[in-house]
């Protein structure tokens, strides 16, 4: 079956945090305001990336592209466990050209899991199904008081925003 | 349109008095991380120090991550992927004659990149990124960086950048 963009689930991650993540947050003016949708055994989202955030005139910059398939991750993480992630390690490898101001898929899909880490594959996919960019990345689940620790933000409200994506 | 904002240099002096993007050879770069022609952009800047080359930046507030006092890891892995580039970009140019660098036959584009995320890098101040070039074959860089928060080592990159004709590059000033 091909990856196209048409062929994919519509039940879309309701997105509760109440923060301006550049990548996700509708209340970042500057950011991206991603979106996701829940697979089977990851997230993925479709977007198109502005003009402005390029490498090369019409290129999405590989900085976007890696803060996009970080996101898919993360959302994975929050939609499948009711928790939250820290990436560890990612590797991407840039394969073509990931075209600015046109549609893609950007989807992380789960390649292994144990109860303190996990292990993505995330890919970058254009409207005709090409594979464009593929990555690695490396995650330990994060509780919510080491998140409040590490990033000075109130634990309670990191509980009570992933206690609407456990019930 | 030229557009350049030294965002960058903040309480670092520079070593090299040229960054790299206000070299002839990065003329017409419009990338959002490292060119001067991009009215969105971050505007990094680049310098030699020695054999490294050092960048000094400080984030906008909207470029977090989930976490509000903390950097967004997408724009870590911008800042160092278009600082490495641009060092295997700089490193190529270094000796070549002043004709080549106005007229580059040749630009850097990223092959792959990774990122070990150490610590969360806080929003509120300055960070700094320090790269080397490791190797540096026919077609290929091969750029390890460190990016600086206070003082402590934050995050550790690594890239791969291929040689590509200047054609697939920034479009140069008519």
């Amino acid at each position: 079956m091909g990856r196209g963009i048409n062929n994919l689930s519509e039940r879309e991650i309701p997105n509760y945090w109440p923060g301006i993540c550049f990548g996700c947050s509708r209340k970042n003016s500057q950011g991206l305001n991603l979106r996701f949708w829940l697979r089977e055994k990851g997230c993925y989202t479709r977007c198109v990336i502005p003009d402005h955030l390029c490498g090369i005139d019409g290129v999405v910059h590989g900085g976007i592209i890696t803060l996009v398939l970080e996101e898919v991750a993360q959302w994975t993480i929050i939609s499948h466990f009711g928790k939250f992630g820290m990436t560890r390690e990612i590797s991407v490898r840039y394969l073509k050209p990931v075209p600015t101001n046109m549609e893609i898929l950007v989807e992380a899909e789960i390649v292994n899991q144990n109860e303190k880490c996990i292990l993505f594959r995330c890919t970058v996919h254009n409207s005709e199904g090409v594979l464009l960019t593929e990555s690695e990345s490396d995650w330990i689940f994060a509780s919510p008081s080491t998140i409040a620790k590490a990033t000075a933000v109130d634990e309670s409200m990191l509980r009570e925003f992933l206690s609407k994506y456990s019930q | 349109m030229k557009m350049k904002k030294d965002l960058c240099l903040l309480g670092k002096a520079k070593m090299d008095p040229i960054a790299f993007q206000d070299m002839s050879y990065s003329r017409g770069n419009h990338c959002w991380v490292c060119g001067n022609e991009n009215p969105h952009g971050l505007y990094i800047k680049s310098y030699w120090d020695g054999d490294e080359s050092v960048c000094t930046w400080k984030a906008e507030d909207y470029y977090t991550a989930g976490w509000p006092h903390v950097l967004n890891g997408g724009i870590i892995s911008g800042l160092i992927d278009c600082h490495c580039v641009l060092t295997a970009f700089a490193s190529y140019y270094r000796d070549k004659s002043p004709q080549e660098q106005e007229n580059p036959p040749y630009w850097f584009a990223t092959g792959s990149l990774k990122i070990d995320f150490l610590k969360p890098v806080a929003i509120d101040k300055p960070v700094e990124l320090r790269a080397s070039i490791k190797e540096m074959t026919e077609r290929k860089a091969f750029i390890k960086c460190s990016l600086y928060s206070e003082g402590e080592e934050c995050a550790r990159g690594e890239v791969m950048a291929v040689r590509v004709p200047t054609r697939t590059g920034p479009k140069k000033e008519k």
